[in-house]
């Protein structure tokens, strides 16, 4: 264990921790009984110290095959009785939602808390999603944690809301908590544990309609008074102040920062706001009670300034509220203390220009333009596939096939994964990309309005369990002639190698059901599975599979190179270039791209760093000149 | 660390040079002494030569762990080029920057697709930039004489202690050192780490200092 401590019953230990193990502490001090959810960045650690905590601590956690396969393990969980907690990133959350919005109505047993950690900026992902609106849409308690010890104090909270209320509670985070290493003071662990138990004499369904609505809504409004006593909203103020500063959740941290550079502390009102749902009109009344001008502060979408918005047309005089609706903040991107701090300055320079802000404190504009200058210096850093991974192979090698077999204008649909860098020079490749499993029914449209053209559609292991078979199943159903292209390196990889249904090197612990199985039971009449690493095999399999008028599919097999197992693989050979033959043309460089391949003293030329080489070989197949080579490592 | 708010520390260099290690060491310090402590990482699709930095914030009381562009206290930077990157940004004027010589130089830059960036050229950024003190070192070759060329990393921090608003103790940042490094890294990194502030108080006290 990492972080052996984050088990222990210390309480006062003052220990250095991320965000998302903070969440996990939560947990752990609330004595959850039963974990699981589908590996996304920013959620991932919070699931990974529950992992190792568990067996020692002796409750279940597991990785499900993804979200909403989670969130009705967690629903069964909770119906027999336990503390359970699903774990997931924003778009994870959209998976789950259908059985969200079901369980919503139903009067749950044991604490059930939905981990939500959102991602403003989109740091780990394709968009900006803010998922307080689903607490809205669904009629569920939320609340935001704005630090560590909020965050691990916030996750036991929510699991006795959630007892209380009978629904289950959604704890929103977001990626900058998450992702961010502070102190954290430790609290006791919880001795409680409840012998499961399912109680067979009551109906867990929300059929009919309409009686469980009602019964919701009357929830809700309880749930009001209940998270009020909990008090995890804050005011700050005398009562007088004319320009009041609101934070919700993580973003109240700039809000302070700001009020507190601008040296305003004690001369503005402030309100953090932790409840998200339903609103804490109580609290934020007592603010519109006095401040005609309030600045809010919020990641991703204008949540609360909306809604205090509302809430203002009950006071009875003229209110100001700024925000990323009002144009006073960004509309898109991560909260960032600069634009705050402007904000604010510009409210209190109109509202009250007797209060002096020093000069220095504003950010400092001219060095932007300087920044601009000075890194158009800089060089650029690409990115692409590591070392031995074997997505490079794939990639190549379908680039090979197609000129091959003369295909001129494929269609090449992408997915969810670290393969998405197939966008990315050298291969420059994939076309389209949406959600998790998308290229598989993507695919089977194109295929059927563009008769003429090949379509291929690239998806990863763990996105082909998660969401991906029933779009395969959909294009066996119907016989259209797409070649999926299955990368599997047997691990969810680009999210740190968690395990899945395929992953073989669990095959003592787990049954393995490979993606090959799966495509013949769903009729896909051509299935071949290849060694990433045996690029000319894999080329001859791609060029075979190009030329078929039948749904094919090839699963190119391989660990990824970062799996532990592979990982701590000792190398045998090790690659070397061999310059008398090489001439300079770059090719390797250019169509296959390795960060093994560095400058050779030769100018011009290309060797193969030996640390970073990590003998897989396939690059031998790309160098015209034949000059690449493969050295046996003294052992 | 002051009355004025918190110490804003950035970490630049490249993937495998150990700023994740070097962010936790010194955030593992300002623990024991009685600090607040918060740290952002890059996250994400880092890997063994691409960029990351980590921003570093040290206090009594901090807030986020993002530090404002030009409101960087210190950097450490064990990477020039990335070292520029950050400083672009985040250098505050007359904020102190400890810099290793010793380039990874991507290879598209090598080979001529890209222009090149001198050391010279990245020392002139840096006073354009208004850098106060600077200390230049080539922690590599340092580093390979005293604990080993893995613990470059621990020499930069050593170097932090020629700066005077580095306030953390010797004693503490050693005492980091040994709770996070594992046994066969210890004695190098406990070498590199005295040899790194040797460094930096010898050039501090020199005719350049």
């Amino acid at each position: 264990m990492k972080k052996e401590v984050l088990l222990k019953d210390a309480p006062g230990a003052r220990v250095l921790v991320l965000g998302n193990e903070a969440i996990a502490r939560g947990a752990i001090e609330a004595g959850v009984q039963f974990v699981t959810g589908y590996p996304g960045t920013p959620s991932i650690e919070i699931m990974e110290t529950l992992i190792e905590a568990a067996p020692q601590l002796g409750f279940i956690a597991y990785w499900s095959v993804n979200e909403k396969v989670a969130f009705d393990a967690v629903t069964g969980a909770s119906f027999s009785g336990v503390r359970s907690m699903a774990i997931m990133k924003h778009v994870g959350l959209n998976v789950a939602v259908d059985s969200l919005q079901q369980l919503k109505l139903i009067d749950i047993a044991g604490g059930f808390v939905v981990v939500s950690v959102d991602d403003p900026s989109g740091v780990s992902s394709n968009n900006e999603q803010d998922n307080r609106w689903y607490a809205k849409f669904a009629g569920l308690p939320a609340i935001e944690p704005t630090d560590l010890n909020d965050a691990r104090e916030m996750t036991k909270r929510a699991f006795e809301i959630s007892e209380e209320l009978h629904m289950p509670v959604i704890l929103r985070s977001v990626t900058r908590l998450g992702h961010m290493t502070g102190d954290l003071e430790l609290q006791s662990l919880e001795p409680r544990r409840e012998e499961p138990y399912f109680d067979s004499s009551r109906e867990w369904t929300p059929f009919p309609c309409l009686e469980p609505e009602r019964r919701l809504r009357d929830k809700l409004r309880r749930a009001g008074k209940v998270l009020e006593r909990y008090q995890l909203d804050r005011y700050e103020g005398t009562g007088s102040e004319k320009i009041g500063v609101v934070g919700a959740g993580f973003a109240f941290n700039y809000a302070q920062e700001a009020v507190d550079r601008l040296g305003l502390r004690g001369k503005l009102a402030l309100l953090k706001v932790s409840t998200v749902n339903p609103l804490p009109s109580k609290i934020i009344h007592r603010l519109l009670s006095h401040a005609s001008h309030v600045l809010v502060v919020e990641d991703v979408t204008p949540f609360l300034e909306e809604a205090i918005k509302a809430e203002a047309q009950e006071v009875q005089r003229p209110l100001h509220i700024y925000g990323r609706k009002s144009g006073a903040l960004p509309e898109v991107g991560e909260t960032i203390l600069d634009d705050v701090v402007s904000a604010l300055a510009n409210i209190v320079r109109r509202e009250s220009p007797e209060m002096a802000i020093p000069e220095d404190a504003l950010p400092l504009s001219e060095r932007a333009e300087q920044a601009t200058v000075v890194k158009k210096l800089i060089p650029r850093r690409q990115i692409g596939f590591c070392a031995g991974c074997s997505h490079r192979a794939t990639y190549y090698a379908l680039t090979q096939a197609l000129q091959n077999v003369g295909i001129k204008d494929p269609i090449i649909v992408g997915d969810i994964g670290c393969y998405a860098l197939g966008f990315y020079p050298p291969f420059s490749i994939l076309q389209t990309m949406t959600s998790m499993g998308a290229s598989m029914g993507t695919a089977n449209a194109l295929a059927q309005l563009n008769p003429d053209r090949k379509v291929i559609a690239f998806i990863g292991d763990s996105t082909f369990y998660h969401a991906g078979m029933p779009g395969l199943l959909q294009i066996g159903q119907q016989q259209r002639p797409v070649l999926v292209i299955a990368m599997d390196n047997s691990v969810t990889g680009s999210t740190g190698q968690q395990p899945h249904p395929g992953t073989w090197q669990l095959a003592d612990e787990q049954t393995v059901v490979p993606i090959e199985d799966i495509a013949r039971a769903y009729k896909i009449p051509h299935v071949r599975v290849v060694r990433s690493l045996q690029v000319k095999r894999l080329i001859n399999e791609l060029q075979e599979a190009l030329t078929l008028d039948v749904p094919a599919m090839v699963v190119s097999r391989q660990a990824c190179a970062l799996e532990p197992g592979e990982r701590w693989r000792k190398r045998t050979i090790v690659g070397k270039i061999d310059l008398a033959k090489c001439d300079g043309c770059l090719v390797c460089f250019e169509e296959f791209g390795c960060p093994a391949f560095i400058a050779a003293e030769e100018e011009g030329k290309i060797a193969i760093d030996p640390v970073l080489c990590n003998g897989c070989a396939s690059c031998r197949v790309v160098c015209p000149q034949g000059a690449i080579y493969f050295e046996r490592l003294e052992q | 660390m002051s009355s004025q708010g918190p110490l804003n520390l950035v970490i630049a260099g490249v993937g495998g040079q150990g700023s994740l290690f070097a962010s936790q060491v010194i955030a593992q310090a300002a623990v024991q002494e009685g600090f607040s402590v918060r740290i952002a990482e890059t996250y994400g699709v880092t890997q063994r030569g691409g960029p990351v930095y980590s921003q570093v914030r040290i206090g009594h009381q901090v807030y986020g762990p993002l530090i404002p562009k030009g409101r960087c206290d210190l950097i450490l930077g064990l990477e020039p080029i990335e070292t520029l990157r950050r400083a672009a940004d985040y250098l505050a004027p007359g904020g102190g920057v400890a810099i290793n010589t010793r380039a990874n130089v991507p290879l598209e830059t090598k080979l001529g697709r890209q222009p090149a960036l001198s050391f010279e050229t990245i020392r002139e950024e840096l006073q354009k930039l208004g850098v106060g003190e600077l200390l230049v070192v080539d922690a590599r070759t340092m580093a390979e004489r005293a604990g080993g060329a893995a613990s470059m990393n621990v020499f930069m921090i050593g170097t932090l202690f020629g700066f005077d608003i580095f306030s953390l103790s010797y004693d503490s940042v050693e005492k980091a050192l040994r709770i996070i490094t594992r046994p066969r890294f210890l004695e190098g990194n406990l070498l590199s780490l005295a040899k790194g502030r040797e460094y930096a108080l010898a050039a501090k006290a020199g005719p350049n200092g």
